[in-house]
């Protein structure tokens, strides 16, 4: 039986594997952009180009952001495998509480790569590529789950984070607990 | 001075609380492993095996809490054989059982404490604050009821010297036969109500080495002739000792006694025949150490006036002799310098 720390250390894993897997597809589009920027520059057609550009640096910024939150999400992780090792409830709590910290970097990343994917669809619908915006889509799908799985270990790290604190301060209870 | 009846309702009222203190310190336990299991599921793992150390030092405070709970009520049970039907003896072996067991309590009621530090050092390790806080009441009952566990020891202490003062004032009171034969031992409580009024305990309290040594074997050491004396001065004949007709006196002074019972009167000025010797002995005793001391004063004294005259003398000469030798010569030169006188003197 899994205990709560691993199934939180396993939900952040599993977050952190979305945002990879979701960079990786960032990157792939973003090769394709870049190629159909190229053609388009090839042809002389210079407006259809400088979109595609412009939707090639928005999805460059989709893989920097997605790249700063997985180095946060294991960062998380970390902090959660060191409660196990920890001699004390303070310092369960503390490494609850870097661990909430990075999830937060990881959130904010997660928000920023979805705002460039935003972007990245309009500059290649203002290049009226039509193909990319539907992968484009998906990434965003990707990166949107991703953001949830973190947002719910992030409550449930905060949620541990209590019953730690709780769990310091508890006798009481558990001697009504026992006399009852 | 406590007397034997608080002494005793003040150690049953220990050992009354003891349950209690035993089914808090069962119940914090409880909550400990409680406490751990929840560290345990939460996967603070580390956490969960600081709980457990405390666990383990609760689990051997309850242990030790039993063993001295056991040993107050043995003491109890010592306390509550004494009678007003027992002999003193009976007393005092009863009150240095029920120490002895106190002792043992006292004992287990530190390894108490102890244990309860090891529990409050691991729920520190732990960063739990609760559990300590119910721990730290626990202790402070624990030190209270060890000080007064301590009290009851120190008071049965205090009664088995009282007890054996008395003793040593009645010595031929002591044996349970003359108690219960004669009647002549007054009952234990108004004994020890009497001693101590009475009696103050001159002796300090006794070394473990001598509580060992039977409190008979005491009494025989104790009994003397001049305890044999009662109050009114007169010596007690062999069959008046209380005890039967075990005579503790000796041969020629049983004998001493048949004589004076045989011709119907007591011996002379209730003295026997060691008595009188033992006058005529001392007597003679002063006489010759004052005459000895005497000879020795005299002698000291003409001593020191010889070395007094000797240093004074010395000093004198070593002061005055210089001048006298002046003297002397000048007195011989004034005679050699007149001829005439010399030879006047030698016409005459």
């Amino acid at each position: 039986m899994s205990t709560k720390t691993e199934e939180i250390s396993a939900a952040v894993k599993a977050a952190q594997e979305g945002i990879t897997e979701a960079a990786a597809h960032a990157e792939r589009l973003a090769e394709s952009a870049r190629e159909k920027a190229e053609t388009a520059a090839e042809h002389g057609w210079g407006g259809v180009a400088a979109n595609m550009e412009q939707a090639v640096g928005h999805l460059e910024g989709v893989i920097e952001q997605l790249g700063t939150a997985e180095k946060d999400g294991q960062t998380a992780v970390t902090a959660l495998d060191e409660i196990t090792d920890q001699m004390s409830s303070p310092e369960v709590v503390e490494r609850l509480v870097t661990a909430g910290g990075d999830l937060d970097t990881v959130t904010g990343s997660l928000d920023a790569a979805v705002a460039e994917v935003d972007e990245a669809v309009s500059a290649c619908e203002a290049a009226g590529q039509t193909s990319l915006p539907g992968a484009m889509h998906n990434l965003r799908e990707e990166i949107a789950e991703a953001q949830e799985r973190a947002g719910q270990s992030r409550t449930e790290i905060d949620a541990e984070r209590e019953q730690a604190e709780t769990w310091t301060d508890a006798v009481e209870e558990e001697e009504e607990k026992s006399a009852s | 001075m406590a007397e034997l009846a608080e002494i005793t309702e003040a150690l049953r009222a220990v050992c009354g609380e003891g349950p209690g203190l035993t089914s808090r310190v069962e119940r914090a336990r409880v909550s400990a492993i409680s406490l751990a299991d929840r560290a345990d599921s939460h996967g603070w793992t580390g956490v969960a095996a600081s709980m457990r150390g405390a666990v383990d030092a609760l689990r051997s405070v309850v242990v030790e809490l039993v063993e001295s709970q056991r040993a107050g009520v043995a003491a109890l049970a010592q306390l509550d054989l004494i009678d007003d039907q027992g002999s003193v003896e009976q007393v005092s072996g009863y009150l240095v059982g029920a120490q002895r067991e106190l002792a043992t309590a006292v004992q287990k009621i530190d390894a108490v404490a102890g244990f309860v530090d090891v529990a409050l050092h691991a729920c520190a390790q732990a960063g739990q604050r609760g559990l300590p806080a119910a721990l730290t009441a626990v202790r402070a009952e624990v030190v209270e009821t060890r000080g007064r566990l301590e009290e009851s020891r120190n008071a049965c202490d205090q009664e088995r010297v009282l007890v054996e003062a008395w003793l040593q004032e009645n010595p031929d009171q002591g044996t349970a036969g003359d108690a219960s034969a004669e009647g002549s031992t007054p009952a234990v409580s108004e004994n020890v109500a009497a001693a101590a009024s009475t009696v103050q305990p001159a002796a300090p309290a006794p070394s473990p080495s001598q509580e060992s040594s039977s409190p008979v074997s005491s009494l025989e050491a104790r009994e003397s002739f001049d305890q044999l004396i009662d109050p009114a001065g007169r010596t007690l004949l062999p069959r008046e000792v209380p005890g039967g007709t075990d005579s503790r006196l000796q041969p020629e002074e049983g004998e001493d006694a048949r004589r004076a019972d045989d011709i119907g009167v007591a011996p002379e000025d209730g003295l026997t025949r060691r008595t009188r010797r033992a006058l005529a002995w001392t007597a003679a005793g002063t006489i010759i150490g004052q005459s000895t001391i005497g000879a020795v004063l005299e002698f000291g004294s003409s001593l020191g006036q010889a070395i007094g005259t000797a240093i004074f003398g010395a000093a004198a000469m070593i002061i005055e002799g210089p001048a006298i030798v002046k003297t002397l010569r000048e007195t011989r030169n004034k005679k050699s310098a007149k001829p005439g006188l010399r030879k006047r003197a030698h016409g005459k």
